[in-house]
């Protein structure tokens, strides 16, 4: 059984708690799992990544957050081949603001246009709806096994 | 000119001590008959909700004052406090990884331990101040963990801070710019020689962090100065008042205590909407760099616009019985203003609203009833409140 790597683009550390509480989901199901913050470094190994979450935050005006844009600025630059990437998609955002969860709108068109396939349903996590990320995201994260090619 | 053009009263007496003491009627008059209002000062206030939320946050919405005036809080002039993006954004991201909710779980385990230290103490039937002692000093304490600073002269920084933010009301009087320069003075000197003496000794928190990036020549010093006076005089203020004010909600309504107590799943909403009703910083302004509409009203740019919080957190097109206790809203109701919204919404809110619930809820667990041992006296202006005194004795 593949790692599932769990990669976060974080500005207040949303993001971060999101990703933990989904590895702790997927681990509790027997999957071994990896967290690490998006970087450069992280760009340059996903072409050797079978499974991967994806969890960003949108931040000032539908822009990426601090640690998703040099990330997201490297895929585009060396456009990697993910054709072997399987992942899953979770967002947080505010219906407030207009540039609701754009964040992980802008990652999943990227990496789906560098031939990774996204598996399930976007995750968005709305700030106004008083629910909390982590709850969604243990039960995102269920239904998430379900679909994990074997 | 407002959404009522023929309204060219004085709909905001801001210096009336009647309106500084209560100012809610006079939010609900002018909600209802003019919304958008020029008032005489040259600012517009807007008092609705819907226009608050959709307009305070807008990226056209600058938190500089255009008039380039010299004011006294141009002491932090390098700070989030005075800048838009993106120099603030880089600013920013300086707090906001010390504030994760992750590090938060352990700061607040210093407001606990320095809260029931101070409870240890306490005799039976012992008055303790409610606002000092169980909301100043142990929010106090979690920031000097965050920063890895002693705690330094607690009440001192405190009235410093309030005298530094007279000079933020909308008309102060006379006498108030010297105040104010005084109490920036007082915090600026305490916080620079700490921040001396941890050169010598150095630590590992954010005020440690802040020396580093100044070192390695990432950060002025200006910059990393401002920064560290900006959080250590914020850590207890804010969250104190809305502790003395969920205190005296405990006395007034031992059903609700008993509520904090009981139904830990209510904790969250039920700090929600005490923030709701009791707002620390009472006005969001902001000038808006391009010239907008807001109910029809055109604001050119350069203007001044208040958000008075308040008027907001009370709207009835939002919020049923808006000046009643109820944490059971929902949607749009249960939601507010108290920690701004947008851009330059408060970088503490996490750390505040985790702290006022450990703090309410060691009360809820450890005693049955609160008691208001004598008259509580809050200091206000239009633009800020805090207590002078909030004596409780805790069964």
């Amino acid at each position: 059984m593949s790692t599932i790597h769990i990669l976060f683009g974080t500005e207040s550390g949303n993001a971060e708690m999101v990703a933990d509480d989904i590895a702790a989901a997927l681990q509790g199901r027997g999957f071994e799992t990896e967290i690490a913050e998006l970087s450069e470094d992280v760009a340059a190994d996903l072409a050797d990544m079978e499974l991967a979450v994806f969890v960003t935050s949108t931040y000032g005006e539908g822009d990426l957050p601090e640690s998703a844009a040099p990330f997201y600025e490297t895929l585009l630059a060396e456009r990697p081949d993910l054709s072997g990437l399987s992942f899953g998609a979770f967002g947080l955002g505010d219906s407030v603001y207009e540039t609701f969860n754009n964040g992980i709108d802008t990652l999943r068109g990227a990496l789906s246009g560098l031939g990774a396939r996204q598996i399930g349903e976007t995750a968005k996590h709305d700030a106004a709806s008083g629910d909390l990320a982590s709850n969604l995201a243990s039960s995102w994260a269920a239904t998430l096994l379900d679909l994990v090619p074997a | 000119m407002s959404v009522a053009p023929e309204v060219t009263e004085n709909l905001f007496p801001w210096n009336d001590e009647e309106f500084q003491a209560n100012p809610y009627p006079w939010y609900e008059r002018a909600r209802r008959i003019a919304p958008v209002h020029y008032a005489e000062e040259g600012a517009f206030v807007v008092t609705g909700y819907d226009e608050a939320m959709q307009y305070a946050k807008l990226p056209c919405m600058s938190i500089v004052d255009p008039s380039g005036e010299p004011h006294p809080w141009d002491a932090f002039g390098n700070t989030v406090l005075s800048l838009d993006p993106p120099e603030h954004t880089r600013m920013r991201r300086l707090a906001n990884k010390w504030l994760t909710p992750k590090l938060i779980k352990g700061y607040v385990e210093t407001t606990r331990t320095s809260l029931n230290e101070i409870l240890d103490g306490l005799a039976p039937g012992q008055v303790v101040d409610g606002h000092h002692d169980i909301g100043v000093l142990p929010t106090h304490d979690a920031m000097c963990r965050i920063l890895d600073l002693p705690k330094g002269d607690v009440d001192g920084m405190f009235w410093a801070l309030w005298d530094a933010m007279l000079i933020h009301s909308t008309d102060p009087g006379e006498g108030i710019r010297e105040k104010a320069i005084a109490g920036l003075e007082f915090m600026f000197e305490q916080t620079e020689r700490l921040l001396e003496e941890k050169k010598r000794n150095p630590g590992n928190g954010l005020a440690d962090e802040l020396l580093q990036l100044y070192s390695q020549g990432d950060l002025t010093w200006r910059e990393a100065l401002e920064t560290t006076v900006n959080l250590h005089m914020s850590g207890g203020p804010n969250p104190a008042y809305v502790i003395g004010r969920g205190l005296e909600l405990f006395a007034e309504r031992p059903d609700l205590m008993r509520d904090y107590r009981d139904k830990p799943e209510i904790r969250s909403k039920f700090v929600d909407e005490l923030t709701r009703l009791n707002p620390v910083e009472l006005i969001i302004t902001r000038f808006p760099t391009e010239d907008i509409e807001i109910r029809g009203v055109k604001i050119p740019a350069g203007s001044c616009v208040k958000f008075p919080i308040g008027a907001a957190n009370r709207d009835p097109a939002v919020y049923d019985n808006p000046n009643e206790f109820d944490y059971t809203r929902t949607g749009d109701a249960a939601r507010n203003l108290t920690f701004s919204i947008g851009t330059h919404n408060c970088a503490g809110k996490a750390l505040s609203l985790v702290q006022i619930d450990a703090i309410l809820a060691i009360i809820a667990e450890r005693y049955k009833r609160v008691e208001i041992a004598g008259e509580p006296i809050e200091v206000r202006t239009d633009r800020l409140v805090a207590y002078e005194t909030l004596p409780l004795i805790l069964h």
